[in-house]
């Protein structure tokens, strides 16, 4: 019979956000004030290129952010790194406070559960990024593709590959089934299946580069606004 | 791998690193300091950021 004292007490509010833990405040800390400057220093449109952090797409991006804070990816680094807990795979148990398990998406955290309904939100807003592109390039007039139209590109794939290696896009296309190796199943849907889950298996590197990408190219606009970076034309040609 | 820095130094450079970054866009904003003296606490954040990555 379990004895009474290993049943751990369940909170509305989970012990994660009740507890004194420096790392998770400073994030906090850092992350409002970090929201307050981004909403102070405006960037405007510069040369047809449209900062990602405003886009008429940040109306949405609550919902980006609840799909990023939800993803798999990210789960693990913040579980790991900022609530400390659990320090890795095998070991439920913290070093500096023993007594405290990990109950994992349980109680509170199963609003991670919810990542699959974020995913449909992640991809309405990826039409914009290709937007961005395409208003970088006839902004002028005429046919212009310059270095921020490059970096641009390479932001919006990298958006597209996130989304797209998500996990949940992966049972959507396949694995919600019994068995992947059947012969009943061998087809161009498992093909499908077969590419995205190649590209699942890289999804935490592909989610860090991503959200890199954005704070690169939101630095790259500002550099360019005050006047740091040249906008090097590649090709100009009228219509 | 070459351990330059145990994780429990590493953290909190992180977090120092981003905050000496942000308070120099909240010293631009409220205190009259000179650029000069903006950029220099924004580099330094910078590096201790930078460092606080590389430094594994």
């Amino acid at each position: 019979m379990r004895e009474t004292q290993d049943v751990p007490i369940r909170h509305l509010i989970p012990v994660e956000f009740l507890e004194p833990n420096w790392r998770f405040w400073s994030f906090v800390f850092i992350s409002i004030l970090g929201s307050i400057l981004i909403a102070e220093y405006r960037v405007p449109v510069y040369d047809g290129l449209t900062d990602p952090f405003y886009t008429p797409t940040v109306l949405i991006l609550p919902l980006v952010v609840l799909f990023r804070l939800t993803c798999y990816a990210y789960r693990k680094d913040y579980h790991r790194h900022l609530f400390y807990h659990p320090n890795s795979c095998p070991s439920d148990k913290r070093i500096d406070n023993a007594g405290r398990i990990y109950t994992g998406e349980t109680g509170f955290f199963r609003i991670e559960n919810i990542h699959r309904y974020f995913m449909y939100t992640a991809w309405a807003i990826l039409p914009f990024f290709y937007y961005d592109i395409y208003y970088s390039t006839v902004y002028s007039g005429s046919l212009t593709v310059t270095l921020g139209t490059i970096i641009l590109t390479i932001n919006a794939v990298a958006v597209t590959f996130y989304t797209f290696s998500c996990h949940s896009v992966r049972h959507l296309i396949g694995g919600y089934r019994d068995c992947t190796n059947c012969p009943v199943n061998k087809n161009s849907k498992n093909l499908i299946y077969r590419f995205q889950s190649k590209l699942n298996s890289h999804h935490e590197a592909i989610a860090w580069t991503s959200l890199i990408m954005f704070v690169f190219v939101d630095l790259f606009i500002r550099g360019m606004v005050a006047g740091i970076v040249p906008n090097i034309i590649l090709i100009h040609r009228g219509f | 791998m070459l351990k330059i820095l145990p994780s429990r130094y590493r953290y909190p450079l992180f977090f120092v690193g981003i905050l000496l970054m942000e308070i120099a866009g909240v010293l631009f904003k409220l205190v009259s300091l000179s650029e000069e003296g903006i950029e220099a606490i924004v580099i330094i954040g910078f590096l201790v950021f930078a460092f606080s990555i590389i430094a594994t």
